[in-house]
Order: C-alpha cells, then sequence, then structure tokens
C-alpha cells in the first residue's frame, strides 16, 4: 500500500500515461479524416456518428493528458482516460476476434501499427497505470481550475 | 483514498468536447460533423465511356459491370488498376494492369503523380464485396482524377469468365 501510493511512483505513472495521451492526441488531431476512416474500417460505429468521434476523442487525449501531466483534478482526468483505455481494448479486442486485419489508428496512422495482441497487452499496461492513480493518488487538493462548487 | 467527484470529470469533458468542435471548425484540416457515406452509382451497359465522362460528386463513385469492363479493355480505351495487394496480384491479375495497393495508397508517390489524370482508369480488387477499389476510388478522385470506374465484380468475376490474364510482377 505504502509502496503503490509513494509520491515519486505517482508522478512517473502520471508522467508516462499524460506523454502517451498527449502524443497520440497531437498524432490525430493533425489529421482527423485519416482517423475517421480508421475508426470506420472497426466496422462497428454508425456512420453519423463516426467523425463526431474523430474530432472529440483526440482532443480528450490530448487535454486529459495534460491535465495529467500538470496534476490538475489529476483522479478526475484519469478515470476518463481509463474510460477510453477500456473502450480501445474492448474495440481492438472485437476487431481481432472477427479477425479484421486493420490499422489500429491507436497513433494516428502514420506509423500504421496493426491491431494485435501486442496492443491490447499495451493498452493494458496503461490502464495498470491508470488504475494505479485513480486509486491511490492524494494529490486532489492540487489546483482547482475546474473546480465544482 | 479520496472520493472522485464525476462533476468535475463531466465538466472537463464538456469543456473539452467544445475546444474540438470549434478547432474543428476552424481548422483547415477540420471535418464535417456528419460522415458522409460513399455511393455508387451503377452505369447501365448501353452508356458509352470515354474519358470525357467525369466524377463530378467526391464521394459518388462509378461502378460498371463485366460486360462494360470487358468492352474497355477490348477497346484498351482504360488502364486497370488492381487494388489488391502485391502478393495477390503476382498470383494472377487482369492482363495490362497496374497494382497499386490501397492498403500503402500514397498520393504523392512516384506510381501516383506518374498517372495521367486525365485518363480513363478502372480499378478492381478480388470481388464484389470488397472495399479496397472502393476506397482506391475516393483517394484518387480527391486527387483530381476524371475519370475512375471500379469494376464491381472484380477478379472474380473476370476470372470467371476466362478473360485474360497475367501472372507475375507488374511489367515494368
Amino acid at each position: 500500500m505504502n509502496l503503490l501510493s509513494n509520491k515519486y511512483l505517482m508522478m512517473i505513472s502520471r508522467f508516462i500515461l499524460g506523454f502517451v495521451f498527449i502524443y497520440a492526441g497531437v498524432e490525430k488531431i493533425s489529421d482527423p479524416d485519416a482517423f475517421a476512416v480508421s475508426i470506420t474500417n472497426y466496422k462497428l460505429f454508425p456512420l453519423f456518428i463516426i467523425n463526431f468521434f474523430a474530432i472529440v476523442i483526440p482532443w480528450i487525449e490530448l487535454i486529459c493528458g495534460l491535465l495529467l501531466l500538470f496534476g490538475f483534478e489529476v483522479k478526475e482526468n484519469v478515470i476518463i482516460l481509463n474510460l477510453l483505455l477500456v473502450l480501445f481494448i474492448v474495440l481492438i479486442f472485437t476487431a481481432l476476434v472477427r479477425g479484421l486485419d486493420i490499422d489500429c489508428g491507436c497513433f494516428g496512422t502514420s506509423d500504421g501499427q496493426k491491431v494485435g495482441i501486442l496492443k491490447i497487452v499495451e493498452n493494458l499496461g496503461l490502464l495498470l497505470l491508470g488504475l494505479l492513480i485513480q486509486i491511490y493518488s492524494t494529490d486532489m487538493k492540487a489546483t482547482t481550475l475546474i473546480s465544482s462548487k | 483514498m479520496m472520493k472522485i467527484n464525476y462533476k468535475v470529470s463531466m465538466r472537463i469533458l464538456v469543456i473539452v468536447i467544445l475546444i474540438a468542435l470549434i478547432y474543428n471548425f476552424f481548422s483547415p484540416n477540420g471535418i464535417k460533423l456528419i460522415r458522409e457515406e460513399t455511393t455508387i452509382q451503377i452505369i447501365p451497359d448501353s452508356l458509352l465511356i470515354t474519358s470525357e465522362n467525369n466524377n463530378d460528386q467526391n464521394r459518388v463513385i462509378n461502378g460498371i459491370s463485366l460486360k462494360h469492363t470487358y468492352n474497355l479493355f477490348i477497346n484498351k480505351s482504360a488502364t486497370f488498376i488492381d487494388a489488391r495487394d502485391q502478393w495477390d496480384f503476382n498470383d494472377g491479375h487482369i492482363a495490362g494492369a497496374i497494382n497499386i495497393p490501397e492498403f500503402s495508397f500514397d498520393a504523392t508517390g512516384p506510381k501516383v503523380t506518374s498517372l495521367n489524370r486525365d485518363a480513363l482508369y478502372v480499378i478492381y480488387c478480388e470481388g464484389d464485396d470488397c472495399d479496397v477499389s472502393k476506397r482506391l476510388a475516393v483517394q484518387l478522385i480527391k486527387l483530381n482524377f476524371k475519370s475512375i470506374y471500379v469494376f464491381l465484380g472484380g477478379w472474380a468475376e473476370w476470372i470467371n469468365a476466362r478473360y485474360p490474364i497475367v501472372k507475375g510482377e507488374e511489367s515494368k
């Protein structure tokens, strides 16, 4: 318990998760159309919602990643990112089960990473860090950028 | 362990969504809020296809039948593009076709830039339920190619009809 809530471990986890999401967000913001095609390839969502996801998800990744990095509302942010990670894992898993050989769209399309077991492991690793922060992070008081009254 | 204030999470989400929508509205790379479906318009066999027939809408693809495709093949009036990957292509393709795999499509690559945008092209893939020929068509239409047609029956229908094929790599 003490080890898990260690503030350095917390900080490192926040940095890793924050940077990964910032990178992923920036890559996708620069080319929303390519990301929309990636989402379409999963063949799961109705057409009308795809562009909305393609516009919004990268920004959630970027801004929540930044807030996490700087320690604003850590728990409130990390729960959003954890939900995203769960969504990604489910999506990649269903794509694998259906035998889709597609680009995962994880970090934009520039690196062309395909869906696969490795991607699920990667996301599970990130989710582990996220849960660690969600459960053990204590620096709640820090800054109240968007605090509820 | 402190409780999570879900109201704050929701507030963050709403603000982020607003930022995303506003950014998308002003960004040169912005996309439409609602995605448009690509529709396929079947060209009747009686209509004569020349390189004068232009694709006037971005999301409409002209689809043609085996008969139409074979006429274009015999008249040598169209260039055939195989949108499958190079291994499928090497296993056999329509005689004279060039290979532009949709998966690794590069709009700035030498293969695409060397093509004449005013010429007539017929794209095909494995059969009637593959998407890559249609996706490649959309990409080429975006690059201002004037006459792009998709042979809907694809490779399966072509070999079934025992029309001319070639095996091996693309002739340079």
